[in-house]
């Protein structure tokens, strides 16, 4: 056997970190790596450069842009920067005016939410990446208010006398009044002391003095500080210290609200416009009941008959989300109704949206409420798949396909199962 | 077999009649077909290129490339094989322009997230990961593409040659200089040796 040089080494160890090296050869690689340090650094600096790379840290899963680039691909548009040739003379000022409003609502938003005229820093983009109203901002640049701010990655807004920081897919939207709306997702608010900072969600506003906290649309979370949560008619749900954590009833599940339906007849609270009636929680805030989306609901739907959930799924298959869900809302509760048909159908509804990560948090409360149902089941491995194909959440998708072999173990969707958690490879403690 | 971990994919192979559906213009077919793909293409751009801001466009390159190139499919490859060769295209293209890589935004810490490494780990990582392209950068875009099918995406030597439509010997020499070149880069990068002495990934001696 005649000795390697450190060439032939080198072409061996690409060869061995890919797993393709005979026994033999491998042999004759260690014996030239044990004489050759040289090699034996070159290969730890390769081999963890090589993990790197193979592994690329979780930093951007943006679903919601592959699905633009779909969008447009499908539409035969070129993408941009194939066209960056082109003069943009055009787009810069619409850039400019964009920029220009955006600082002049800024400076508004300030002098309403502070009542004073001085003109400390608004609100503007720290780090990370957001886009408002499909428009990425660059670093640093002022947040436009009232606009729906989605991070595509972990983001951190700086308002005045807070930081916010978003974690990836979180929807928020800065309002005139200073208060937050947190639409999705998850964001954690440092307030410096004596600033007054409110977070408002669908169901709850966490309001502050100077405090550090996390909040959700169904939780909040204290670290430092002094939070009020409050329902959004008034009324004082709980008052949080630092290490406490309060979160809506675990059977709520998520809240939705039914379209607002401008007529005489349809009061807030009926059940056609007040929103699923959840045990525990007041109703909405009468004559400002916050909407997740616009209504696609007449006033004469209002008083139809009522519906079924064949009516529901006709509509989903329609792709007419928003009326699927008023449909939902008005049989919510209704004798003879199936309260896990209307779960899920809920949960179709935002998958059909593409609002995949609120209709993963449905499938696993489903799961979870309808344990060793098929229904269950079914919503568990939907899970899954949303997680590993459109959130990019591999190790979530991994634990819930894994959940899902413990649960079901003769489930339907075992096979499905057992060869997505093949293609992972062992787990990590085992590589 | 290639090792666990080397696996491509993750996508179950599309049927013939979703092939031949797509093929004869169904841009329902076509636009399922794409979304199936999509977490593939975006993981393999990220692997070839890196943390960029143009990722969206390349992949918008990438389905524009096979919808066009769709009825020229015969399925002599796995699906997801040519969606490979039409990125590593794509990605060569790409890094043959002149363009300005942004500087990558530290992100904050996430200690709340529920999966992989911990927050700080991850804004490490994603330094480390953001300059070994920065290294890979100065490499000729074959040699990098090359190299990276091969180390980052498990594609055997033959297959990069495939990929790429090169011969097997020049891929291997493509692959061979690219590891060298990036060791002696390496070696004197401040930020990746002290990443690997930390992560203890490539501190041997």
């Amino acid at each position: 056997m005649s000795s390697l040089d450190c060439a032939r080494a080198s072409t061996w160890m690409t060869a061995a970190e890919a797993g393709r090296l005979e026994e033999d050869e491998a042999c004759r690689l260690e014996d030239h790596l044990q004489g050759c340090p040289d090699c034996r650094g070159a290969r730890g600096r390769l081999a963890g450069l090589a993990a790197l790379l193979r592994d690329p840290p979780p930093a951007e899963s943006r679903p919601a842009s592959m699905e633009r680039a779909i969008a447009r691909a499908l539409a035969g548009d070129r993408p941009a920067a194939a066209r960056a040739d082109a003069p943009t003379g055009r787009r810069t000022a619409l850039v400019v005016a964009a920029a220009f409003i955006g600082a002049v609502a800024v400076s508004w938003w300030w002098t309403a939410a502070s009542g004073t005229s001085a003109r400390p820093p608004g609100p503007s983009l720290a780090a990370g990446a957001v886009e408002a109203g499909g428009i990425e901002l660059a670093p640093h640049e002022a947040v436009p208010l009232q606009r729906e701010l989605v991070a595509r990655v972990p983001s951190t807004l700086s308002l005045p006398g807070a930081s916010l920081r978003l974690e990836s897919g979180t929807r928020v939207a800065l309002e005139a009044s200073g208060e937050v709306e947190l639409r999705e997702g998850r964001a954690h608010a440092t307030v410096r002391q004596g600033t007054p900072f409110a977070v408002r969600t669908e169901r709850f506003v966490a309001r502050v003095r100077g405090t550090r906290f996390v909040v959700t649309s169904a939780s909040v979370e204290v670290y430092a500080g002094r939070v009020d949560v409050w329902s959004l008619d008034g009324a004082r749900f709980a008052s949080l210290g630092p290490g406490d954590r309060w979160a809506l009833p675990a059977e709520t599940g998520p809240v939705v609200f039914a379209p607002v339906v401008p007529t005489a007849t349809a009061e807030p609270s009926s059940p056609s416009v007040a929103g699923r009636a959840h045990p525990g929680l007041p109703p909405a805030r009468p004559g400002a009941p916050r909407r997740l989306e616009p209504t696609t609901t007449s006033p004469a739907e209002a008083s139809a008959p009522e519906p079924t959930l064949a009516d529901v799924r006709a509509a989903l298959r329609a792709r007419q989300t928003a009326r699927a869900r008023a449909l939902l809302d008005r049989l919510a509760g209704a004798p003879g109704i199936s309260r896990v048909e209307v779960d899920v159908l809920h949960a179709d509804s935002l998958r059909l949206e593409r609002r995949f990560a609120e209709a993963v948090r449905e499938y696993h409360a489903i799961a979870a409420r309808h344990r060793g149902t098929a229904a269950g089941e079914a919503a568990l491995f939907t899970a899954a798949q949303l997680e590993l194909d459109r959130l990019g959440r591999t190790g979530d998708a991994r634990r819930t396909l894994e959940e899902y072999r413990r649960r079901h173990p003769t489930g339907r969707f075992r096979a499905e199962v057992e060869h997505l958690l093949d293609r992972f490879g062992p787990p990590p403690q085992e590589r | 077999m290639k090792p666990e971990h080397l696996r491509p994919g993750g996508v179950a192979e599309p049927s013939d009649d979703v092939l031949s559906r797509a093929r004869g213009g169904d841009r329902e077919c076509q636009g399922r077909l794409l979304e199936q793909h999509a977490g593939l293409v975006a993981r393999a751009l990220r692997r070839l290129v890196g943390p960029t801001p143009d990722l969206e466009d390349l992949a918008q390159e990438v389905f524009l490339e096979a919808l066009r190139g769709l009825p020229r499919f015969r399925g002599d490859a796995r699906f997801e094989t040519w969606l490979h060769r039409i990125c590593a295209h794509v990605a060569c293209h790409w890094l043959r322009r002149p363009r300005r890589r942004h500087p990558t935004l530290m992100l904050v810490e996430d200690e709340h997230s529920t999966s992989g490494p911990s927050a700080s780990d991850a804004v490490d990582a994603r330094a480390a990961f953001a300059r070994a392209h920065e290294l890979l950068d100065r490499l000729t875009p074959v040699k990098r593409v090359a190299f990276l099918l091969h180390v980052a995406m498990g594609h055997s030597t033959r297959e990069v040659a495939a990929l790429m439509g090169s011969t097997h010997t020049t891929a291997k020499a493509r692959i061979w200089f690219a590891r060298r070149e990036l060791d002696a880069l390496a070696r004197q990068d401040g930020v990746l040796a002290t990443w690997l002495q930390v992560t203890g990934q490539g501190g041997v001696k």
